[in-house]
């Protein structure tokens, strides 16, 4: 009886080829690679968030017992500058985007304004690239560009009086 | 996969909310993070925030975990992933919740 060889092969890209090698690929997974990089990036900064406000609590503590919000000022000086609004300024960015691709998610994944099934031709392009969230997927990208612009007016204008 | 999406669903209109809450005031950003302004929001909107925790501290801890099990399969590594993460979620929401309970004035 012969023997069977069982060759176990690696069932998914990996880090760099299947998140961050996207160029020479589709818009979608260009979309995917970023809804990634920006769900780990904006997952980080909010546990860094909690983290952050939990050390200005206790300015309500002191203001409880009568005292003034000295750490709350001292905090706020210290967030206060370029380098911590352009922090800041990446999150907003990879927020906006990550909300507004994940509800195309949700409706592609729903069957929403994905193609129809057709008979495969050549070029033999999947139904599901044809429909209408490839156009909602630049809409979204557009949208993510101009709250972005909105944001550096805020965190950089408005904040810092740039 | 349906509650991580109507987890990101309410974190969208939550979030959209404290967007909104940040920059849309007289003032801008310029004058959102002023203490007595913070009070103000959060006597107005604790519980605004504690379901925006509750939801995001679900969300972000079960997409890292999907990302984790993505990236390499195995039942002892996907337990032990599933285990790491409850736990970092659990940590993350009791730790914002106390932050939240004493900026609402009901912690001392």
């Amino acid at each position: 009886m012969g023997q069977e060889i069982v060759v176990e092969k690696k069932n998914n890209a990996g880090l760099y080829r299947g998140w961050i090698k996207f160029w020479n690929r589709n818009f979608e997974r260009w979309l995917y690679a970023m809804h990634r990089i920006t769900g780990v990036g904006v997952g980080v900064y909010f546990v860094a968030h909690v983290w952050e406000t939990s050390n200005a609590a206790q300015a309500f503590l002191d203001v409880q017992n009568g005292l003034q919000p000295v750490v709350w000022t001292d905090l706020m000086s210290f967030l206060t500058n370029y380098a911590f609004h352009t922090g800041l300024l990446l999150v907003a960015g990879a927020a906006v985007f990550h909300s507004l691709n994940g509800v195309r998610l949700v409706m592609a994944e729903q069957g929403w304004l994905i193609g129809k099934v057709t008979r495969p031709t050549y070029p033999f392009l999947p139904s599901s690239l044809r429909g209408g969230q490839r156009q909602l997927g630049v809409v979204i990208v557009i949208a993510s560009f101009i709250l972005l612009i909105f944001a550096f007016y805020q965190l950089f204008v408005v904040a810092l009086g740039l | 996969m349906l509650l991580q999406y109507l987890t990101g669903a309410g974190i969208l209109v939550l979030g959209a909310s404290h967007f909104a809450l940040l920059t849309l005031i007289p003032g801008g950003f310029g004058s959102a993070l002023g203490f007595s302004e913070v009070q103000g929001v959060y006597l107005a909107y604790g519980l605004l925030f504690e379901l925006f925790l509750t939801l995001l501290s679900y969300h972000v801890f079960n997409g890292f975990r999907k990302v984790l099990v993505e990236l390499r399969q195995g039942k002892t590594y996907e337990m032990a992933v599933t285990w790491l993460v409850f736990l970092g979620g659990a940590a993350t929401f009791l730790w914002g919740t106390r932050t939240i309970l004493i900026f609402m004035g009901l912690f001392h």
